[in-house]
């Protein structure tokens, strides 16, 4: 039975589902028809293969590998969006092609590795897994991301997984993120459904929220928020559904809801924040704008003539909306999920997870900080694009990007007034309007070494409500007259910009595609010869033992080593000193002996170039975001000729160097 | 009413044979199989049918719900085996997740059998023998991408490369190490490794011959006479390079000096 006719609108229906109407019209079994669908199937493998072969192209330095990567890219996004916007496409059709796009774009990053975890965040997570297995209990302490065993959602599915089956992390950590997946494109598609009544603006909403920054690689990682997001989704879908669910029904879908949103508190911080704070702002925005009113009217009453006139004005509309908001707000807010949200969570962040806060505080506080002092001029923006090794992309990529966020921005406004037209009354649809209007805020951000962490973590959740918005405002404003042929190929390019756009910015152009070696560049340093030195150590040394090293080697000792790598964040400890000085002196030994170090590993590479992402061992080193020339390989052969620090590995590039005698030292 | 449960019935053999073979014949083929849905579809699949005896929602929502229920009952089932004290091992988890699945579809066919409306919603797949056809060539190229990305990433031409290490025996004798060699070069490599103390050659083998992911290793004990504070050096040559030191690694032993 199809959603339109199944449930009660709680929102005033659009004129017509148009989409649905002209099936009607048509007399086609609106439902029952899979269109376009097995062939764009046909058109994303092919787009896959190609992408496989970019991938593997990239591996031997081929030239071809880059365009190809975009050909690949563009075959995925463009063909599914010029078919989702035809009006004939039936609401099962629209439902396969936003489930066939959300995997197929989830497999571009698997692809990218095939064999192995190559992202950073992976191997944080790689650890909290490996701990729980070892040990069998949560809340091991993780040396690499402490965090990430406090939410320790996507391990506990892992290793339930690896329990019954015997796979091994890579592989079941991999059928985990993609089994969220597949719930993300679907609760997402159902929630915007339920919002419009419209099979087709919810489709275009998934397909929009596809071309957010962190779709293609960031989410689809082994880590917290790939599977957090989809849970919060779902908590969304279902809370929305339980508006106009009652009876029997509704205690199951509450049973829905609460089980989510428990999911969610215990797998990620940043998404439980964010879906708090929407069901409050979905909660109390309608009381807010009612005592707005009230206020207006107060005002309105006492203020003088002349100043009164301009009230009169705009009085009666504010009152109108008010009063249509809080009618609903009594009908359909989750007051109830909002009050679980915030008790879950606080309980959460106060008994297990306290140090999340302050975590999040501090990337927020310093890209805050570099804002302001960007502003007051004391520092110069980053050069947006470039790496911090002096690479820059195409030409046209930092043009796609630009493009992209104009049109979001361009957009934004069109959705927000035809949301304000038709929606008004819809509770959920202002409070994602209101959500949307965080984007241009978030965007500066950007412009700061640090700050563009806090942009990037803020942007899948935005996009949440920039969809719906960007989704309304498109459909509800193309030309009326223009056939569907023309009307797609507009709308295919707007929302294929939109999307390339996005993938520049959501992930650097150097570790788009595998390659050779590169200097500090997350996934491109990730080789063999680390892996394997990983693996040595966690054979030869035992585990647990304190490692200083560089960022990409914290990773791999930490996670495939089982080592406990010193990282900044984690430990207090600023070790960096010990790499950058040009002689083993009494001040790095100092700085040694405080941080009880076993274990230092020098990666010769790192002489070879600067750090792509602007740094060698930690955001906080001297020079950090500023190297102008690669260390000198004396400053890392140092301990070469340093007494009682024993060389015991030696691969070529890496060496693990000894130092439990200097620790005694006097 | 227990034709109308056939689904009901599945799950229980499905829970009855994941959980059997978790015990008999962990890690194989066919486990993998049976459980991979004991842990993503089968726990939200029956809560969804004890919840909603009807089968009210549509089979999208039915499909997110079951898939999203799943991964959230068993994020909660993991903080309960946390805090018992077997933990979260394979058989806690097998017989946890054992007991909700059968006990799950227990509540849900009492349920379908109290309830005389519940029917069996049908979904037509409505696919034609060309969306067959289409659907299949998509799969196969899909599948021909994941192949193609797999052996690109496994036979990547990376430089070859070896392992030189040196260790102090376990237990800590200071008189006595261990060297191991191992080679990720890509072909068979013939080495020569010499051991020194205080600059003089103490032991050397060659050649030693190993073959790509194959190791060597030995132990050797320091003579009384070299056993004073200092260094022990390894330093290993490629048979068809024997005058540059490939790798090279040092241990120091005794007392620690400045």
């Amino acid at each position: 039975m199809p959603l339109i006719t199944e449930i009660a609108p709680f929102i005033k229906p659009r004129a017509a589902d148009s989409s649905q109407s002209e099936y009607q019209a048509a007399s086609l079994p609106y439902d029952e028809n899979w269109g376009w669908l097995p062939l764009l199937c046909v058109v994303d493998a092919l787009g896959l293969l190609l992408l496989a072969i970019a991938d593997t192209g990239a591996r031997q330095g081929a030239s071809f590998a880059v365009p190809l990567f975009w050909v690949g890219l563009l075959l995925l996004f463009v063909p599914t969006a010029a078919r989702l916007s035809w009006r004939t496409a039936s609401r099962r059709e629209r439902i396969g092609l936003v489930v066939v796009l959300g995997l197929a774009l989830h497999f571009v990053k698997i692809l990218h590795s095939p064999v192995n975890f190559t992202f950073v965040d992976e191997f944080q997570h790689w650890r909290t897994a490996e701990d729980i297995l070892r040990s069998g209990h949560l809340f091991q302490p993780n040396p690499v991301l402490p965090v990430s065993s406090l939410f320790p959602g996507l391990e506990i599915l892992t290793t339930a997984l690896i329990s019954l089956t015997g796979l091994p992390i890579f592989v079941a950590g991999n059928i985990v993120v993609v089994t969220a997946r597949l719930v993300l494109v679907l609760a997402l598609y159902l929630f915007y459904e339920e919002i419009t009544l419209s099979p087709r603006v919810a489709g275009i909403a998934v397909l929009v929220y596809t071309a957010n920054p962190n779709f293609v690689f960031f989410d689809a990682v082994f880590a917290y928020e790939s599977l957090a997001l989809p849970l919060a989704a779902l908590a969304l879908f279902a809370t929305v559904r339980r508006a106009h669910t009652y009876g029997g029904d509704r205690v199951g879908v509450s049973i829905l809801v609460l089980f989510a949103v428990l999911a969610v508190v215990v797998s990620h911080h940043l998404t439980s924040y964010a879906l708090l704070a929407f069901l409050v702002l979905w909660t109390l925005q309608p009381q807010v704008l009612g005592l707005l009113s009230v206020v207006t009217r107060w005002l309105g009453g006492r203020t003088s003539p002349s100043s009164h006139t301009g009230a009169a004005a705009t009085t009666p509309s504010l009152e109108r909306t008010a009063s249509s908001f809080r009618r609903r707000g009594r009908q359909s807010v989750p007051a109830d999920i909002a009050l679980f949200s915030v008790l879950a969570t606080v309980v959460w962040s106060a008994y297990v997870a306290s140090p999340a806060v302050s975590y999040l505080a501090s990337s927020l506080m310093a890209g805050i900080n570099e804002l302001m002092q960007l502003v007051s001029g004391e520092i110069t923006a980053r050069q947006l694009f470039r790496s911090y090794g002096g690479e820059m992309p195409p030409f046209w990529e930092p043009v796609a990007a630009y493009a992209s966020v104009m049109m979001v921005l361009a957009l934004l406004p069109v959705g927000l007034l035809q949301l304000r037209s038709q929606h008004a009354a819809n509770v959920v649809a202002t409070a994602l309007a209101t959500a949307a209007l965080l984007y241009p805020a978030v965007l500066p951000l950007r412009l700061t070494p640090r700050g563009i962490d806090a942009s990037g973590r803020a942007l899948p959740f935005l996009f949440a409500a920039i969809a719906l918005v960007v989704a309304v405002g498109v459909t509800d404003n193309e030309l009326p007259r223009l056939p569907d042929l023309k009307k797609s190929a507009r709308f295919a390019l707007v929302a294929g910009v939109i999307f390339v756009g996005g993938v520049v910015i959501g992930w650097p152009f150097w570790s788009r595609l595998p390659g050779p070696f590169l200097v500090a560049s997350h996934t491109r340093s990730v080789g063999q010869e680390g892996l394997a030195a990983a693996e040595w150590a966690r054979t030869y040394l035992g585990p647990d033992n304190r490692i200083a090293t560089d960022f990409i080697n914290q990773l791999l000792m930490g996670s495939y080593g089982a080592q406990h790598p010193l990282v900044p964040s984690a430990s207090g400890e600023m070790i960096s000193p010990i790499f950058f000085s040009s002689q083993f002196g009494a001040a790095e030994l100092a700085l040694l002996q405080r941080a009880a170090i076993r274990y230092v590993l020098i990666d010769r590479r790192l002489g070879s170039g600067l750090p792509m992402t602007g740094f060698y061992f930690d955001a906080e080193e001297p020079e950090a975001f500023h190297h102008t020339t690669p260390i000198p390989l004396s400053t890392l052969g140092k301990f070469d000729s340093t007494d009682n620090v024993s060389r015991i590995l030696d691969t070529g590039d890496i060496e693990i160097y000894d130092v439990e005698r200097l620790l005694h030292a006097p | 009413m227990l034709r109308r449960s056939y689904d009901l019935l599945a799950v229980v053999a499905i829970t009855g044979a994941a959980v059997t073979l978790s015990f008999l014949s962990p890690g194989s083929a066919i486990q993998v199989a049976i459980a991979l849905p004991l842990v993503l579809v089968i726990p939200g699949y029956v809560l969804m049918a004890a919840m909603f005896p009807k089968t009210m929602v549509g089979t999208a929502e039915r499909l997110v719900s079951t898939l999203g229920l799943s991964l959230a009952t068993v994020i909660v089932c993991g903080l309960v085996l946390n805090w018992t004290p077997w933990g979260l091992m394979a058989d806690a988890w097998s017989l946890l997740l054992g007991v909700l699945s059968i006990g799950g579809s227990a509540f849900a066919f009492a349920r379908r059998h109290s309830d005389t409306s519940f029917g069996n919603g049908r979904m037509r797949i409505g696919l034609t023998p060309r969306d067959g056809v289409l659907l299949t060539l998509a799969a196969l190229t899909t599948l021909g991408a994941g192949l193609t990305a797999y052996y690109g990433a496994i036979e990547q031409s990376i430089p070859g490369y070896t392992q030189l290490w040196i260790l102090p025996a376990e237990g800590g004798e200071e008189t006595v190490i261990r060297l191991g060699v191992m080679s990720y070069e890509e072909g068979p490599t013939r080495y020569r490794l010499q051991v020194l103390m205080g600059g003089a050659v103490a032991s050397e083998w060659a050649p030693i011959d190993i073959s790509p992911g194959e190791k060597w290793e030995a132990v050797v004990r320091i003579p009384a006479a070299s056993s004073r504070p200092g260094e022990v050096e390894a330093v290993l040559y490629l048979w068809n390079d024997p005058t540059r030191v490939y790798r090279r690694v040092a241990l120091w032993h005794g007392d620690v000096r400045k």
